[in-house]
């Protein structure tokens, strides 16, 4: 269901290339888990000191010297201005750096992801929320916090992966049994009324875990949520 | 050229080869850009004028500290193509073949590469 999805998410037509000498920066590996591929190119020692080219499908946005990167990547992030009137090397950059980290993650970590989305919303109060449990037993511990939603906030609650008649109903939410969906671990939140908070997840079950992505990307999180909504095969 | 230098260096080098009497190659090396893009030449003997752009972009950013721009990229590629690269071309350091943009390093002899090197490799050290 989310498979072009996330091969899309793996690099989005994305290229960082590292032009350094002997000396290596460690470049490739910060963005291991980043949604760009890596490559590197070999500057003779007499040359220019090492920096990144970076690309976008196929086209140079910008260059950067890699002392400069690493002041950028290091924490906090630290951005030159808005978005909307940097140069695109750096548009490239940011949206590597914070929209969207593919990468392999445990249970432990697709917990806390969930938690931080569903908290969003919790604290939103407005907009859609759409969950997707690969079994019931995985509902079991977060019932009593979907109860809450229900009850207490103006949410529109959508819950997938599991059978609408052997659910026990709670109103304010709709079960699907999203059958495509048994391998993928997926939430994600629209921020209702504050866009700024959405966020989503999406992870896909492999035999050494999970491997996936979450971003705070308005469109990319529409993209999942519609993705989502497209598994409406019995509501209700 | 006598015929007696010519024979001297006949055996063992291409025809054609540029020696540090040639006047040209001062021409040719009286700008850095020129002398960079003859470097990057010496290691890699063949590039594309895209990829020099690229590269020469990104030089310049490790000096300036910021970002170059797609705009950047495309004023050193206008330079290049219409003068930088006929220029070296003119002078036989490079053939360069518009059609598909691939540049290569013409014949030099040893003490020519020695000093496209030194030239550049001493500009890094007194910046650094």
């Amino acid at each position: 269901m989310f498979d072009p999805l996330l091969a899309e998410i793996q690099n989005q037509g994305r290229q960082f290339t590292v032009y350094e000498g002997d000396e290596e920066s460690g470049i490739p590996s910060q963005f291991e888990t980043h949604a760009v591929s890596v490559r590197q190119e070999e500057l003779p020692p007499g040359g220019p000191a090492p920096f990144v080219v970076i690309e976008q499908d196929g086209e140079f946005a910008g260059a950067l010297p890699v002392d400069e990167l690493q002041k950028l990547i290091e924490p906090p992030i630290v951005r030159p201005g808005e978005r909307t009137d940097v140069s695109e090397g750096f548009g490239v950059l940011f949206e590597v750096l914070d929209d969207t980290v593919f990468t392999a993650m445990n249970r432990k970590q697709l917990l806390a992801v969930s938690r931080e989305i569903e908290d969003r919303a919790t604290r939103v109060r407005t907009g859609t929320l759409r969950t997707s449990f690969q079994n019931r037993s995985r509902l079991e511990p977060q019932i009593e916090l979907y109860r809450y939603l229900a009850s207490h906030t103006d949410l529109d609650i959508h819950i997938y992966g599991i059978e609408p008649a052997d659910a026990s109903p709670i109103p304010g939410v709709t079960y699907h049994r999203g059958a495509q969906l048994d391998r993928y671990w997926s939430l994600a939140f629209d921020g209702g009324d504050h866009e700024s908070q959405s966020c989503a997840l999406v992870a896909r079950e492999t035999p050494n875990g999970y491997d996936g992505f979450w971003t705070y990307d308005p469109v990319l999180v529409d993209e999942i949520l519609s993705t989502l909504a497209d598994c409406d095969d019995s509501s209700r | 050229m006598t015929d007696n230098e010519f024979s001297e260096t006949e055996g063992d080098e291409p025809v054609g080869t540029i020696h540090l009497d040639d006047d040209e190659l001062y021409r040719a090396l009286a700008s850095r850009r020129r002398r960079r893009l003859l470097y990057m030449l010496l290691v890699e003997e063949e590039s594309t004028v895209q990829k020099l752009a690229t590269v020469l972009a990104g030089w310049g950013a490790t000096e300036t500290g910021r970002m170059a721009t797609p705009e950047d990229r495309r004023d050193i590629l206008t330079a290049l193509e219409h003068h930088h690269l006929p220029l070296l071309a003119e002078s036989d350091l490079i053939t360069y073949d518009r059609r598909s943009g691939v540049v290569s390093l013409g014949p030099v002899d040893q003490p020519v590469a020695d000093l496209i090197s030194r030239s550049v490799e001493s500009e890094r050290q007194q910046h650094s």
